[in-house]
């Protein structure tokens, strides 16, 4: 029994929960990504975005590219990539930092996907650290290295962590969050002393966040939210608030960057999908309805049709008809006019993107490649406990999403309250963060309702499972710490 | 002993007669069956080249000719030789010229019917057509053919034949403007070969240049063309269709309908409506075409697919009483084994539309035939076309004429149809078809529907309002789930509640601490 304590004293003594949580996402995503069968998520018809704008292609091979098996191998373009930025995305630095990796240590002419996970696990470790540390703070007791635990099985989930072998944009996303969330944490609990660099990380990672994907745009109204908790920083000057002001603004500018830059064709297609996957859906026979709207009730037969038809289409969406008679005919005002009018159908298409909301595995695609001899389309199970719980438990109303968030919301108003009240920092702060990403979980999903109808809807809602697990894990880590309610005890405790 | 003789003599002379005949079967199957070898130097697409390819094959396709494509740089050596009936060369672009020495040879050496359109006949080419070229600069010509005469684009060179035998047929005059003598034939045919200086894929160039090809290929025909609304589908103004076909009624202009459908959200409204509409076509005696869908991300695996989206299209249709008499699709579906065996020879007719976008799943450049192969041109292009009463075209064709979107174009779209003077195809007289989709099988004959061999009479009354539709069967443990989430909404708001009055108690409870 003693030798047992003894171990365990040592083990605390020379690995914090931090360190154990880093040591043991480290081991697991790279038995994920590196070690044979080697798994990703393969093509859904995406990844060009990526590929094209950063000098890759694909190399021919007899069998299909697309959904069945994970492509390692690609081609560098040799001379001038006359392809056009595609999207504009931050997911552009972690590509090219993949490219010049494979440069210096593969090859000139073939890009292996590995390298793309390599640069993505390297980001992600000091993020799981920085995580950790922010949940379990400096103490060293059994449950703060439960709490460590439980971030390795959340965040280093196989469902996350297969997104670093693909050229979806959402690892950055994912990275970027974790920062973001630590760093805010972090400067709630005051752990560091140069608060500026902490800020800097914040700033930069939310900015990262939002330019990655068009449809994170909207976040930066949740991310203004989040930073709201910056001002009640102790001890600000004027410079430092002027800075934080400034910041802020970055984060405004940076969302309405990236909804300046979506191109033509991508509003198109999600104004042609909102339709054809949100306004038609979930009722019964939208034909007179969408004629009471003052549209062809003709058009009603475009249910469930995607702008780029995966295989055969009555009409083509971008034909001249089409964008004279349906397309130029409405807007997303339109679209939120009529679910005004037609409340019922509004929630349960909201019903149906809460649906699935926690399962964060990619379901379209196989996890492996052909070599591996899997199975197309083929699912990895190693690592996904957590995901796969959550996805089969996580009660699929948007009414209970709503009620989730209120009840957090509440949860932490109380000790933001009481920490306000007391001059304290940390519960306010805390408290921003879980309102901006309440926010997040409630509003994603209407956003992406009328932006897009249901199309794509798991890589739309991608931030609501992410915020609603750091909004888990902090719960689960507050109630360990005994820092739900009152925020100053476990501090006078450990002292 | 003359009983014997006799009967040797029947004896020799029944197995002569039966190697002759068997020769020339031989003979027919090498020239006489339908195979053609369409070589092209470059598609030249800057002058639109291609769409003289399209309209050429969609020619021959209507002739009835099975027409192989290959560019001339791809020619295998040999491949002449594979029992083609003949085999034309087109000069897209001079320029490019002839290059493959191999093709070339071969087809000096082939005995079968040779034809050259465009620019660049060789020697060997006038030697066996027993002419002479001359090339001519700068001149504005006039194409006349019978009563007809078609102004043609300003030229800056074309090779013209002289000294054209006797013997030889020609087809239409190319007259110069100006200099009232100066006359070349179009069309030249001497025994087997043929020429023709230029091709267009339009007027009256085309019209005369289709008479040339199916006599030179001995499938002369004359017929009247069918006058088909394209661009039709279940998203058109109906109403505006449905006044289209009424003028045309009242006009005596027989109509058929190019249209699109689809294969899902059968049971709307939407649907009912559309197909009311397509009834009342038929009702008319106008006839429809079902129109191909386009191509998005479909490969090379979705053969299947595609084979049962046609027959969805043709089973909700048939339901719903519109019976289409064949299939229109764009001239690349023919040349495409995917798209050519799932989709077009399901019906005996066809119509085969110009190209606007061309997606390939499996480019064979094989063309097949069909019973009857229209070619789909449009109406426009034959205005200017003096005497179109007496007009006859070489080979099953559509005159086409987009479907109008705004009253403006309604009206413009009348007024053309009145002013035009063709003698139209008469489906109920001229059409005689069949398609046959997964089990079923739909036919048209003497302006009567068959379904699956059975006459059935357009009912304009079929009450689609009133059709049962199957309600759908709850799904097991449906109610369950219903009642699950509800509960836990209750639940979640109860636990809310309580948690409100838990912290405004122990508010109190704290604060009073502190007052004792």
């Amino acid at each position: 029994m003693n030798s047992v304590k003894k171990a365990w004293n040592t083990f605390q003594k020379h690995i914090s929960p931090a360190a154990m949580a880093t040591i043991l996402a480290a081991v697991i995503c790279a038995m994920i990504l590196f070690v044979p069968p080697v798994n990703g998520y393969a093509d859904n018809g995406d990844f060009y975005r990526a590929m094209l704008s950063n000098g890759i292609y694909r190399l021919p091979t007899e069998h299909s590219q697309y959904i069945g098996f994970v492509e390692t191998k690609f081609g560098i373009l040799k001379y001038f990539n006359e392809n056009n930025v595609a999207v504009f995305s931050s997911q552009a630095l972690f590509v090219k930092a993949a490219v010049l990796l494979n440069k210096l240590f593969y090859s000139h002419r073939y890009f292996d996907i590995r390298f793309l996970g390599i640069v993505y696990y390297v980001a992600f470790l000091p993020g799981v650290y920085l995580l950790t540390k922010a949940l379990a703070g400096t103490w060293r007791r059994i449950r703060n290295y439960v709490i460590a635990i439980f971030v390795v099985l959340i965040f280093a989930d196989a469902s996350f962590i297969l997104y670093f072998n693909s050229f979806f944009a959402e690892p950055g996303m994912l990275i970027a969050f974790l920062y973001a969330f630590a760093s805010i944490i972090l400067l709630a609990r005051g752990c560091y002393s140069k608060r500026w660099k902490l800020l800097l990380l914040y700033f930069i990672s939310i900015v990262l966040l939002i330019t990655n994907k068009q449809q994170n745009a909207p976040l930066a109204l949740s991310f203004g939210v989040v930073s709201m908790g910056l001002f009640f920083l102790p001890g600000l000057k004027k410079q430092k608030k002027l800075a934080i002001i400034g910041g802020v603004v970055g984060i405004m500018g940076a969302g309405i960057l990236t909804y300046s830059l979506i191109n033509k064709e991508f509003n198109d297609v999600n104004q042609y999908q909102s339709f054809t996957h949100g306004v038609l859906m979930e009722t019964g026979d939208p034909s007179k309805n969408i004629k009471k709207s003052g549209l062809s009730e003709q058009f009603a037969l475009m249910r469930e049709q995607n702008y780029y038809a995966k295989t055969f289409d009555t009409v083509d969406p971008s034909s001249a008809y089409i964008r004279k008679h349906l397309v130029g005919k409405y807007n997303f005002a339109w679209i939120v006019k009529y679910y005004a009018q037609n409340p019922q159908q509004f929630l349960r298409l909201l019903d149906v993107a809460s649906k699935d909301i926690m399962v964060t595995q990619v379901k379209a695609v196989g996890d492996y490649t052909k070599s591996s001899g899997k199975k197309a389309g083929q699912q990895s199970t190693f690592f996904t406990l957590y995901s796969s719980l959550a996805g089969a438990f996580f009660p699929g109303k948007y009414a209970f999403l709503c009620l989730l968030a209120l009840t957090f919301i509440i949860v932490y108003a109380v000790s933001a309250y009481i920490d306000f009240a007391a001059g304290r920092l940390f519960g306010v702060m805390r408290f921003f963060l879980v309102l901006g990403l309440m926010t997040i979980c409630v509003f994603v999903p209407i956003v992406s309702i009328i932006g897009d109808g249901d199309a794509d809807l798991a890589k739309h809602l991608f931030m609501v499972p992410l915020s609603l697990d750091l909004t888990f894990i902090m719960f689960i880590s507050d109630i360990l710490n005994g820092q739900l309610w009152l925020t100053e005890q476990e501090e006078d405790e450990d002292e | 002993m003359n009983k014997i003789y006799l009967f040797l003599l029947t004896v020799v002379f029944a197995i002569t007669s039966g190697a002759v005949a068997l020769t020339s079967t031989a003979h027919a199957s090498e020239h006489g069956n339908g195979r053609v070898l369409l070589v092209y130097d470059s598609q030249n697409t800057v002058k639109q080249g291609e769409k003289k390819i399209d309209t050429l094959q969609r020619m021959l396709t209507g002739m009835g000719l099975k027409v192989t494509t290959v560019k001339e740089s791809e020619y295998k050596k040999g491949e002449l030789n594979q029992g083609y009936q003949g085999v034309i060369t087109l000069i897209n672009w001079k320029q490019a010229g002839l290059v493959n020495s191999t093709f070339i040879h071969d087809r000096n050496q082939y005995d079968g019917i040779k034809l050259h359109i465009g620019e660049g006949l060789d020697e060997t080419e006038q030697h066996q057509l027993q002419v002479e070229l001359k090339t001519v600069y700068q001149q504005q010509l006039i194409l006349d053919d019978e009563q007809n005469t078609e102004i043609l684009p300003f030229i800056t060179r074309m090779d013209v034949l002289t000294g054209v035998p006797k013997k030889a047929q020609t087809f239409g005059e190319l007259k110069n403007q100006s200099i009232k003598d100066e006359k070349y034939a179009y069309g030249v045919i001497n025994q087997h070969q043929g020429y023709l200086p230029f091709f267009n894929n339009k007027g009256l160039g085309l019209i005369t240049a289709s008479k040339m090809i199916a006599t030179l290929f001995d499938r002369q025909q004359e017929t009247k063309p069918l006058l088909t609304i394209t661009g039709v589908s279940p998203y058109s103004n109906l109403k505006m269709l449905d006044k289209l076909s009424a003028y045309c009624e009242d006009i005596g202009v027989p109509l058929a309908i190019s249209t699109v459908t689809v294969d899902k959200n059968t049971e709307m409204q939407a649907y009912k409506r559309f197909t009311r509409y397509l009834r009342k076509i038929e009702d008319r005696g106008n006839v429809i075409f079902l129109q191909a869908p386009v191509i998005g991300g479909a490969t090379k695996a979705n053969a299947m697919d595609l084979s049962e989206l046609f027959d969805n299209y043709l089973l909700n249709l048939a339901q719903n009483q519109i019976y289409p008499v064949g299939i229109s699709a764009q001239g690349f579906w023919n040349q495409d084994r995917i798209l050519r065996n799932n989709a077009l020879k399901k019906a005996s007719y066809w119509m085969m539309l110009p190209n606007t976008k061309t997606v390939y799943l499996d480019q064979d450049d094989q063309a097949g035939v069909s019973e009857r192969s229209y070619v789909a041109l449009s109406a426009a292009t034959f205005n200017k076309i003096d005497h179109q009463e007496d007009v006859r075209f070489a080979m099953p064709t559509a005159l086409t004429m987009k479907m109008p979107d705004s009253d403006v174009k309604l009206q413009n779209l009348k007024e053309q149809i009145r002013a035009m003077d063709f003698s139209w195809q008469d489906p109920e007289e001229e059409i005689s078809s069949k398609i046959d989709f997964a089990s079923s099988g739909l036919a048209y004959r003497n302006g009567q529907y068959l379904v699956n061999g059975k006459e059935t009479e357009i009912d304009m009354h079929l009450d689609v309002e009133a059709s049962t539709k199957p309600k759908a069967k709850p799904a097991l443990f449906r109610g369950f789930f219903k009642v699950q989430g509800r509960i836990i909404t209750v639940f979640f708001a109860i636990i809310f509640t309580i948690l409100v009055i838990f912290i405004a108690l122990g508010r109190k409870i704290y604060k009073r601490m502190f007052k004792r």
